[in-house]
C-alpha cells in the first residue's frame, strides 16, 4: 500500500488551507429602498428593478 | 466563431428541447410573461424574438412558418393580431429576460421572460416611455444651448464673462466646458458672438 513517508508539518497543511476560505458576494444597494441585494437582479424586498416594478411582493411576517 | 452565440442543450434531447422551448413560447405569448430558469428563458427569448418578426410580416407565407412552428390556431391569430401590431413600432428586442431569484428545491437561477410591449403596462413603464417620447422631442434646444455655450466659453480673455455664463445657465455641465475647450483651438471666434449668446441665454 502506498503510504505517506513523512508527516505533514502544520506548516504545510495550514498553508494548502488558506485557499478554503468562503467567498463574500458582490451586493448592492436597491437604487429604490436601499435594501441590500445581488446586482443584476429584481430587489427582493420591493421587487424594483431599473427604476420599475416587476413584482409584488409579500410582506414578511 | 461561436462568440457570444448561445448554444445550449438544456440537458434535453433535440426534440425533448423542441418541445420545451415551443411550450414556453406558448406560455409567454398567452400570459405576456412567465417565470423559467435563466438558461431557458434566454433560449425561449430567442425564438419567442423570431417569431414575432415574423409575426409583424403578416403575409401566408409567415402564418405557414409560424404554424409549422406552434400549431395553436388562436394564439397564432392573438400573434398577428394582437402582439405583432403592438411591436410595430421596435426594431427587435421583443423581449426581455430579468434575473430574479433562486429557487429554493435546486438553487436554480429564475428569471423573469417578458413582452416588452405588455397588454397591461405598470405606471413606471408608462411614464417611462413618455418621458423616452419627450426626450426625443426636446434634443433639438439642448444642442443649440450647447453649442452656443461651446463658442462662447473658450476666450480666456473674458474670465468675468464665462463665470456669468455659470451663474446664469446651470444646466451646462462640466462635460460641455470640456468639449469646449477642446473645440476652443479650431475656433477663432470672439466677444461679439460671446455678448450675443448672454444676451440670448438673458
Amino acid at each position: 500500500m502506498a503510504n505517506p513517508k513523512k508527516k505533514m508539518s502544520r506548516s504545510r497543511r495550514n498553508s494548502r488551507r488558506a485557499h478554503h476560505f468562503l467567498k463574500v458576494p458582490s451586493l448592492s444597494a436597491c437604487a429604490n429602498c436601499g435594501a441590500v441585494k445581488l446586482p443584476h437582479r429584481i430587489c427582493l424586498d420591493c421587487g424594483f428593478y431599473a427604476g420599475r416594478k416587476i413584482v409584488e411582493v409579500e410582506e414578511r411576517v | 466563431m461561436r462568440h457570444r452565440k448561445l448554444n445550449t442543450s438544456l440537458n434535453r434531447t433535440k426534440s425533448h428541447r423542441k418541445a420545451a422551448v415551443k411550450n414556453m413560447m406558448r406560455g409567454i405569448l398567452t400570459n405576456e410573461r412567465i417565470v423559467t430558469t435563466l438558461k431557458k428563458a434566454k433560449v425561449a427569448s430567442k425564438w419567442t424574438d423570431k417569431i414575432i418578426t415574423l409575426s409583424k410580416k403578416n403575409n401566408l407565407a409567415a402564418i405557414r412558418k409560424v404554424e409549422s412552428i406552434l400549431q395553436d390556431k388562436d394564439l397564432i391569430y392573438k400573434l398577428f393580431h394582437e402582439i405583432g401590431p403592438r411591436f410595430a413600432d421596435r426594431n427587435g428586442g421583443y423581449t426581455r429576460v430579468l434575473k430574479y431569484k433562486t429557487r429554493r428545491g435546486d438553487g436554480a437561477e429564475l428569471a423573469i421572460l417578458e413582452l416588452t410591449e405588455r397588454e397591461v403596462m405598470s405606471i413606471e413603464e408608462t411614464e417611462r416611455k413618455k418621458k423616452v417620447e419627450s426626450k426625443t422631442k426636446e434634443p433639438s434646444v439642448e444642442q443649440i444651448e450647447q453649442t452656443t455655450s461651446s463658442l462662447a466659453e473658450p476666450q480666456p480673455v473674458d474670465v468675468a464673462a464665462k463665470e456669468e455664463n455659470e451663474v446664469l445657465s446651470k444646466e451646462i455641465t462640466e462635460e460641455t466646458a470640456e468639449d469646449a475647450q477642446s473645440n476652443a483651438a479650431e475656433k477663432d471666434s470672439d466677444n461679439s458672438q460671446d455678448s450675443q449668446e448672454e444676451t440670448e441665454k438673458k
